[in-house]
């Protein structure tokens, strides 16, 4: 290492820091006038050629640079973009469930019963249970009328199940493939009881006393029969023909519902009559209102 | 005497130093805040040079840099340089141990400068910066003119062996 002398350099270096302090006060009290601003003009002047010439040489390195980053950030950019594309898309889904939703309401308001007069509840289905029971919960229970037993309805009128239990502010609707209560119902015109196939989204019909075969895509609607329906609500169709063993008919039967598929749903208040309601909840009545068919004679009894 | 081809070599190095500064790292900076190249020649020019040539040297860059480059008040950059150069050569046998070691000094270097540079103008009413902004200054300019000094570390070699240096002034 080279020597240097200390005796010069502190002096120097007190007298640079002077004459530096002696400028700056002079340009801050000339706040960027007089013979500092004839100084700081003329520096300007002077490395302005040079400045030029530096920038020209390092701008494709700038830019080079420049865009390197802007790799990155163009990075990161994509990957915020596809952050709200993601999120565009939820919307977008959400939107297309309402939408959809909103069809179905629509439907239900158009729809024609068959029994105009019942007093109908359009209610949102707001869960599912597990694919054990399947329930369905509806936003709407005792407060609109909805009782257990009510038969519940999609918005093209096709049977969905009962309700099974309500509350004030939601109910539970079973749906008729995992209702062990079965349905009572008519094809053609023999009467016959639909039964769950466990573990299975089709039901079994079975006629007793069947005097005559059914055939593929014959529509299946509940009884007259039945107190828990009101009769001619399409159920579901015939899934293949079948011939009567004896006197009994088997065959199996596709629900129209889909449960699954469903956003919202229709309860209707049926039976009509509470009273008759309560009278089918007596011990003496096999079923009641709320729950379940009857068997035939029992039916009749009722009616 | 003074070797003209070498004091021409060192205006043009600090001269390209404070060009790149404006040019270069006036456009590419990281989280805003730019090495400091001007701090970083006048550090390792003071590692080789004569004191009286190093703190004049600083002074004058640090003065040209206040002149063409700067809304502060001139001769701010002249305290802050000449300063570092002060001080750069007082300490500058403690780097005398390899590249790493002139990396680390010189990191340290540009601490005080930026130091100096923000007191002094804070005192003259030229910086009004928070502390946020300050801090992040203090700590990112030396840590960038470090990994600079790592990467010239052939450059610093030679000015450590001293036999081929360029700035025996």
């Amino acid at each position: 290492m080279r020597e240097f002398r200390d005796d010069r350099s502190v002096p120097l270096f007190v007298t640079l820091l002077v004459i530096a302090f002696v400028i700056m006060t002079l340009d801050v009290r000339a706040s960027g006038a007089g013979p500092m601003d004839t100084v700081r003009n003329g520096a300007s002047r002077m490395i302005a050629p040079v400045q030029t010439i530096g920038a020209a040489i390092v701008d494709p390195v700038a830019r080079l640079v420049e865009n390197l980053s802007d790799i990155a950030g163009l990075r990161n950019e994509n990957a915020a973009l596809r952050a709200e594309l993601a999120q565009v898309q939820a919307d977008l889904a959400a939107v297309e469930q309402d939408r959809a939703r909103l069809e179905v309401l629509e439907e239900m308001l158009g729809l024609e019963l068959a029994v105009e007069e019942l007093v109908r509840t359009n209610a949102n289905i707001i869960g599912r249970s597990d694919s054990i029971d399947e329930l369905l919960t509806i936003d709407r229970g005792e407060e609109a009328g909805i009782l257990p037993g009510h038969p519940v309805l999609d918005q093209n009128g096709y049977v969905v199940g009962r309700i099974l239990d309500s509350w004030n502010g939601g109910a539970q609707v079973v749906p008729l493939i995992r209702d062990v209560e079965g349905i009572t119902v008519t094809v053609g015109d023999q009467f016959g009881s639909l039964q769950p196939i466990i573990g299975s989204s089709e039901m079994v019909l079975i006629v007793l006393e069947s005097a005559r075969p059914v055939e593929e895509g014959d529509q299946v609607v509940t009884s007259q029969l039945s107190l828990s329906f009101p009769r001619g609500l399409p159920v579901g169709e015939i899934v293949a023909g079948a011939r009567p063993q004896g006197q009994t008919l088997t065959a199996t039967v596709r629900p129209f519902t889909d449960t699954n598929r469903l956003e919202a749903v229709i309860v209707v208040a049926w039976p009509p009559d509470p009273a008759a309601a309560a009278a089918d909840d007596t011990p003496e009545t096999p079923v009641d209102g709320a729950t379940g068919d009857t068997t035939p004679a029992t039916r009749e009894e009722d009616r | 005497m003074i070797d003209f081809r070498r004091t021409v070599l060192v205006i043009v190095g600090l001269i390209g130093a404070l060009v790149i500064q404006t040019t270069l790292f006036g456009r590419v900076r990281v989280g805003g805040i730019a090495p400091d190249v001007v701090i970083l020649a006048v550090v390792l020019f003071a590692l080789r040079a004569r004191p009286e040539t190093a703190m004049l040297a600083a002074f004058s860059v640090g003065f040209l840099f206040d002149a063409v480059a700067s809304s502060s008040a001139l001769g701010l950059r002249a305290i802050a340089y000449t300063t570092v150069a002060f001080v750069a050569i007082r300490t500058r046998e403690r780097a005398d141990l390899g590249p790493v070691a002139v990396a680390v000094w010189a990191g340290l270097m540009t601490l005080v400068a930026i130091g100096t540079l923000l007191v002094v103008g804070t005192l003259f009413g030229q910086i009004a910066m928070g502390f946020e902004q300050a801090g992040r200054r203090l700590l990112l300019v030396p840590l960038f003119n470090l990994g600079i000094a790592l990467l010239l570390s052939p450059f610093t070699s030679r000015l450590l062996d001293g036999r081929r240096g360029v700035m025996g002034l």
